[in-house]
């Protein structure tokens, strides 16, 4: 995007400068108004379960019983020496890893596929965006458990059938981390492909065109054009399914409870046990506040090596 | 004439406080035969289940003018809409249909209402088992909970398999023994190894010696517990999980190790992924006709008679859970040998139950409709509808007759019953723990057994790995309170 | 040669995705029509063939013995007020965001618009008791009305970051030429902005309708009995004592079918709307 000064600001405004250029550095009122409805509402729903959830941290306050006491950093220290918290947060991370690499390359794919077809480009498009429709239990249930069920399901039936040999998806703790990435790879890519669909769809022709006439190669032309120009969409879209990949627990309850073991064991589903079905709150906050700051330290971190790339594409 | 005035008076009064006190007598007496018009009780539980004591509500509706609605919960959930609702003092339901152990936590936490005197009559109690009483339906010599299920761990096998001729020949052959309902676990071994990897109902697939309960979060506990209890509850000890005086945790002793280990090697005659078998899983594949052995509640029996899911109807034989001839003393600290198997019945998961808690809208409805539900003669029928979850619960529902009627052969329904009864009047019984942060406890020794099963660690070092854990839920909780609250539990006077 | 198959390649990789979704949609379809015993006996391929559909699930579902239209309707009313609300709101503030400049103390766009995607951070099962305080002092507990507002909180950030993007994207000229002859910024968003902008905004509306849809935790715990939504009904079929798979699989397909009815409607505002977002 260009950064041209605006006519907008040709007419002097006292109080103005043009230092961000694109933008009418104007914040009152009409600014407000447009941020503030949305900020309030924001800022309503979560300073209370922020404060509390801190507050509670720095208490051993369990559900079954009324009154709690404050036991300073208790909490805390029982964090560090905890190798369930340590291995659910390797879980956590691999598994975010991998689910959003799996599902941005596929959904790449598969737009790119669709981009260059000439029929049947409305059929694909919608039978990709089903699995986003259905409930996270029915995918857990039937998807999850009932097709991987190495004796009483179809996948393995079909392997057997084909000679390939029958895996075992759900009771080996190597494998059993693949296939909650599985099932959310299958319901996810939906969501990548969408997005990304629409972000080749905008990109301009003629670079394009300039490349093909200077000769480059298919796979030219796709890591030295396509791929930075998609950078912004890309950004976006692995941000936001990668914070709800942090947070996954849907699947992993219903399909292993985070087992064997602790294979398949994610923060958030611990902090659900602990606070939620033991009644330990305190404890509980405090493992969801050090997901929430490693995720803080993430999104920082991921922003700021993206940004200049963005603002390439830009 | 003074005396004819007050004479007049008097009767005048008299008319006027008949007139007053006859219209409420009869108010009186019609709000005695419908005490509650006009209330709701709601009764939550899991989806499923808590539906089924619908079949049993309409004559007490009409009895007492109240209505009772159903707030089906899904059953994963239960634990914790029950325990948010308790820690923000939010009204979920007038009546809980809890598990043994969430609703022990309610009951230690002083959390739900003690059964007021008047009502504990209508339960006949006398005919439940002392342990149910004791540790179901008890805390600390209260009692708090309404009696409506009973859980004990039995062994479920095709007896058809068994008493073929050609099938008890060649196990003969193989293991110089005869082809009967395993006693000790040696057998049992045996006997899944017999029967493994073979196709013997022509149907084209694969079956297996063996189907069990080994999922994390999903009957793990009581699936191993069922087997260590042979190995470790020596008939001496009143003490299972800990020693009661320094509540030093007892899961890493060498009984429990090698019941892990037992178990461990068992798994090969199981199907390959049994290790992602939750309870709905395990019972399909049996009463699917997958499996020669199973270890599980008494939900088998009913369910196997019902020729809409099953196709073993009449096929399965039941028995005590098998027991080790080899079994550690922990007294001694040695291992000792029995002449018969060593049983340990392991009433494990303590059954489902009603119980009022404290914020509930109308206590005296509440408890009316749980006493009349835990009554014997609803209890009676509700054993025996499948689909009710509602395990024996009271001897007098240990009648073979009952069963007949609800479908068993004569021979199936002798062997139910005894083998259920002989469990619960065992004195070598184990009842589930039943002592706070019990999902701590248990959490970590499903994750220890389930990485010993599934090859991630050796049981010595997943066990020690569990026993170090519940050494650190132990302190953090108290353990002086904690060994007070187990002594409670086993019934012994501690110091 | 090599010629005439190449149109075909891109086919390969859509089609074998294609069987990918569909396979196990297919297996959900012939699950609801299956009896206990089947699903008991082994695995079942094809009706007829394999076993004898049955329909006592669906008859179910239609009778009532199974809820179905109560959850339904708090789905749907809860789902699309969250949306709605989120997009108007979220939409202005992308607006915002993108045309003005911000400074909230130190905090400018970039802290404020991440500060609106880290709500999106902390793991809800933290957060829900004290919503659940919060909802019983405002009795909006058990309430779809409850549930509404939660999910519009959820929603807000991602419509946020993702409308800001499209309107970051549009050509400026005609708002520009709208400032200058008079008209007041939020004329100009309605009149310019937000129709350019449209196909956007329903294409996030339909996205946050989906996740509004089918979200879990919160509706299983602020709602008890009449602000029960679809996915905890889903989930209730999951018994202790065996799972209905059949009943589990039709209202499964049950509770597709608004959003699909949803897609379809919106899907050509989908793909041409992010287009003309011109997301660069």
């Amino acid at each position: 995007m260009a950064r041209q000064t605006s006519p907008m600001l040709a007419t002097p405004v006292p109080g103005i400068g043009t230092a961000a250029g694109h933008r009418v550095a104007r914040t009152k009122p009409v600014a407000g108004f447009f941020v503030n409805p949305a900020a309030i509402v924001v800022v309503l729903l979560s300073i209370f379960p922020f404060v509390l959830s801190l507050a509670m941290t720095f208490s051993n306050w369990n559900l079954l019983y009324t009154g709690a006491q404050f036991i300073g950093l208790d909490n805390w220290q029982r964090l560090l020496g905890d190798a369930t918290f340590r291995r659910s947060v390797t879980n956590t991370l691999w598994m975010t890893a991998a689910g959003t690499v799996i599902q941005y390359a596929i959904g790449l794919g598969l737009a790119l596929s669709v981009l260059r077809i000439r029929r049947g480009q409305r059929f694909f498009r919608l039978v990709f965006l089903l699995p986003m429709m259905i409930s996270p239990a029915a995918v857990g249930y039937i998807i999850g458990r009932m097709q991987f069920s190495e004796t009483q399901g179809p996948i393995n039936d079909i392997l057997r059938h084909l000679e390939l040999g029958a895996v075992p998806w759900i009771s080996n703790p190597a494998m059993a981390p693949w296939t909650i990435v599985i099932a959310d790879v299958w319901q996810w890519t939906s969501f990548m492909f969408v997005l990304l669909l629409a972000g080749l769809q905008s990109l301009p022709e003629e670079p394009f065109e300039a490349a093909q006439v200077d000769g480059a190669s298919s796979w030219q032309i796709f890591v030295q054009l396509t791929l930075p120009m998609l950078m912004p969409v890309t950004v976006t879209a692995v941000l936001i399914r990668s914070l709800e990949l942090f947070k996954l627990i849907d699947l992993v309850r219903v399909i292993t409870a985070g087992g064997p073991g602790t294979a398949t064991q994610t923060v958030t589903l611990y902090v659900y046990d602990l606070a939620l079905n033991r009644g330990d709150m305190g404890y509980g906050a405090t493992v969801a506040y050090a997901l929430l700051i490693l995720v803080t330290i993430y999104a920082l971190i991921y922003l700021g090596v993206t940004r200049r790339s963005v603002e390439n594409a830009r | 004439m003074q005396i004819a005035r007050r004479r007049l008076v008097v009767l005048a009064t008299a008319a006027l406080l008949g007139l007053v006190v006859t219209p409420s007598s009869v108010l009186l007496t019609r709000a005695q035969d419908r005490p509650f018009e006009g209330a709701e009780v709601v009764v939550s539980g899991p989806a499923g289940q808590v539906e089924c004591i619908l079949n049993w509500t309409a004559d007490w509706e009409e009895e007492t003018g109240a209505t009772v609605l159903v707030n089906p919960i899904p059953f994963s959930d239960v634990d914790s809409k029950v325990l948010t609702a308790t820690g923000t003092g939010t009204f979920l339901a007038d009546v809980y249909y809890l598990g043994s152990q969430t609703a022990g936590q309610l009951m230690g936490a002083g959390q739900v209402l003690e059964v007021p005197a008047e009502y504990q009559e209508s339960l006949g109690l006398d005919d439940i088992p002392e342990i149910y009483n004791q540790f179901q339906l008890s805390w600390n010599g209260k009692m708090y909970g309404i009696p409506w299920d009973g859980d004990m761990l039995m062994l479920n096998y095709r007896s058809d398999l068994l008493a073929d001729p050609t099938f008890q020949q060649a196990f003969k052959e193989q293991f110089g023994s005869d082809l009967a309902a395993p006693q000790s676990w040696t057998e049992y071994a045996n006997i899944a190894e017999f029967f493994s990897g073979k196709d013997w109902d022509g149907d084209g697939a694969t079956d297996y010696g063996l189907v069990e309960l080994p999922m994390r979060r999903n009957h793990a506990w009581n699936g191993f517990l069922s087997r260590a209890t042979g190995y470790a509850k020596h008939p001496d000890d009143p003490a299972f999980f800990f020693d009661p005086e320094t509540m030093t945790p007892r899961i890493n002793n060498p009984g429990f190790v090698k019941a892990l280990d037992d178990w461990t090697n068992a798994l090969q005659w199981g199907p390959p992924d049994m290790l992602a078998y939750d309870w709905a899983a395990n019972a399909q594949s049996f009463i699917g006709g997958h499996a020669a052995l199973n270890i599980q509640w008494g939900d088998i029996g009913p369910m196997s008679v019902d020729p809409e899911a099953s196709v073993v109807k009449d096929k399965v034989g039941f028995d005590t859970v098998p027991g080790s001839t080899e079994v550690w003393n922990p007294a001694t600290d040695a291992w000792e040998t029995m002449v018969t198997p060593n049983k340990a019945p392991f009433a494990g998961f303590g059954g489902w139950i009603y119980v009022v808690p404290a914020l509930t809208r109308n206590a005296d409805a509440s408890f009316d409709l749980a006493s009349h539900l835990g009554s014997p003669e609803v209890r009676l029928k509700a054993v025996t509808t499948p689909g009710c979850g509602a395990n024996p619960s009271s001897l007098a529902q240990l009648d073979p007759a009952v069963w007949v009627a609800a479908g068993f052969s004569a021979e199936a329904a002798d062997a139910y019953t005894r083998a259920i009864e002989d469990s619960l009047t065992d004195p070598n019984v184990v009842f589930d723990l039943r002592i706070p942060g019990i999902q701590d406890y248990k959490d970590s020794l499903e994750i220890a057994i389930t990485k010993a099963l599934s090859g991630e660690a050796s049981s010595r070092a997943a066990l020690d790995e569990a026993a170090a854990e519940w050494e650190r839920i132990t302190d953090r909780l108290g353990r002086d309170q904690q060994g007070q609250y187990y002594r409670e539990s086993l019934g012994i006077a501690g110091a | 040669m090599v010629k005439r198959l190449r149109p075909i390649v891109p086919y390969i990789p859509l089609t074998i995705w294609s069987v990918v979704i569909l396979f196990p949609l297919y297996w959900m379809v012939i699950t609801s029509f299956k009896q206990p015993i089947d699903i008991n006996r082994g695995i079942s391929y094809v009706p007829w063939v394999d076993f004898s559909p049955s329909l006592h699930a669906w008859q179910d579902l239609a009778v009532g013995t199974v809820p179905v239209v109560g959850p339904l309707r708090n789905s749907l009313l809860a789902a699309a007020i969250s949306s709605l609300a989120a997009v108007v709101l979220g939409g202005m503030a992308g607006y915002g965001l993108a045309r003005f400049s911000y400074k909230w103390g130190p905090w400018r766009n970039q802290e404020i618009a991440f500060w609106f995607i880290s709500q999106r951070m902390l793991p809800p099962a933290a957060a829900i008791l004290a919503f659940m305080v919060m909802f019983r002092y405002l009795h909006l507990l058990d309430s779809v009305a409850g549930l509404a507002i939660a999910y519009t909180g959820f929603n807000l950030p991602f419509a946020i970051w993702i409308m800001r993007d499209f309107f970051a994207a549009l050509p400026r000229e005609l708002e520009e030429a709208s400032l200058v002859e008079g008209a007041t910024w939020w004329t100009t968003f309605i009149r310019i902005a937000v129709p350019l902008a449209m196909p956007g905004l329903a294409a996030t509306g339909i996205l946050l309708f989906i996740f509004s849809w089918n979200e879990y935790l919160f509706a299983s715990l602020l709602a008890f009995e009449s602000a029960k939504t679809m996915p905890v009904t889903i989930a209730g079929m999951a018994t202790a004592i065996g799972t209905k798979w059949w009943l589990m699989s039709a209202l499964a397909i049950v509770s597709m079918t608004p959003t699909v009815l949803l897609g379809l409607l919106l899907e050509r505002y989908i793909v041409r709307g992010l287009t003309a977002g011109a997301i660069k």
